[in-house]
């Protein structure tokens, strides 16, 4: 179901102009909203599908959980996911899942920056949902020093309106969908992020030697 | 920047005599004694 909702800054006077100029949102900080954003409209969702990536009949299904603020799970994107896509995902070797799970490592930014992620998604395909996570991933810190504008950033980098994701971060438009995930999650017994299973089995860590390793034994096993 | 939540904590694991880092902990996890972590920091973002 969508729930249409509108980002803005009612005629509240000195209140909202002075929060908007001190650029406070909580203990996490993040920098203000982008003030030509104002009145962009979001949709509240509350399903989307599981971005993916490679064949969905691979015979070896790797499912990773992450969290957007957790610097673990930036140094997996950026140094280990790499050599997974073009090891296993570009060949059609495996079946590639991402799922959120906000710990959260960040009270604010973990869970608004996977909103913004789905609703890069929810906009346009699974590839460009990852493109975008690694765009995140890449200047992680920029989360905590100006989030909205560096969402709005990457999204347009990716093609993706701009303010139609920082809003959708801001009213976290997409936490049902996230919140499923790390029910799911929980249910699968993630003790951290990120979490990488493959064909349902948790690996202790997620260097590229556990990874690969573990790929290859069950593409051993099935082929 | 406020690093005192129970969530942001990065764990160590030792493993043969060496620390691995193992992730960002999921604190009821640490709290239940998984073997994800026996020692964590605080920094955010920190690896």
């Amino acid at each position: 179901m969508r729930t249409t909702r509108r980002s803005t800054l009612a005629a509240l006077g000195g209140t909202i102009a002075l929060s908007t100029t001190a650029g406070c949102l909580g203990g996490s900080g993040g920098g203000s909203f982008p003030s030509d954003c104002d009145g962009t409209e979001v949709e509240t969702v509350n399903s989307l599908p599981r971005p993916a990536l490679g064949p969905e009949d691979a015979s070896v299904t790797v499912d990773v959980f992450e969290d957007f603020a957790c610097g673990h799970c930036a140094t997996f994107t950026n140094d280990v996911y790499p050599q997974i896509e073009s090891t296993y995902i570009e060949p059609g070797e495996i079946r590639y899942r991402y799922f959120d799970y906000p710990i959260p490592v960040d009270e604010n930014w973990s869970w608004r920056a996977a909103s913004a992620a789905r609703a890069v998604q929810d906009r346009t395909d699974a590839e460009t949902f990852f493109s975008f996570a690694k765009g995140i991933y890449e200047q992680q810190s920029r989360l905590i020093e100006d989030g909205y504008q560096f969402i709005r950033e990457v999204a347009d980098d990716n093609g993706v309106d701009g303010c139609t994701v920082a809003t959708a971060a801001k009213e976290e438009a997409y936490r049902e969908v996230v919140e499923a995930d790390k029910q799911t999650g929980d249910d699968r017994g993630v003790p951290g992020t990120p979490a990488v299973f493959v064909d349902g089995e948790l690996l202790e860590n997620y260097a590229w030697d556990t990874v690969s390793a573990a790929i290859d034994g069950q593409l051993a096993d099935t082929n | 920047m406020n690093d005192s939540g129970p969530g942001r904590r990065d764990v160590l694991i030792a493993t043969s005599g060496m620390l691995t880092l193992a992730g960002c902990a999921n604190s009821a996890a640490v709290e239940s004694g998984s073997g994800y972590g026996t020692t964590y920091g605080d920094a955010y973002g920190s690896e």
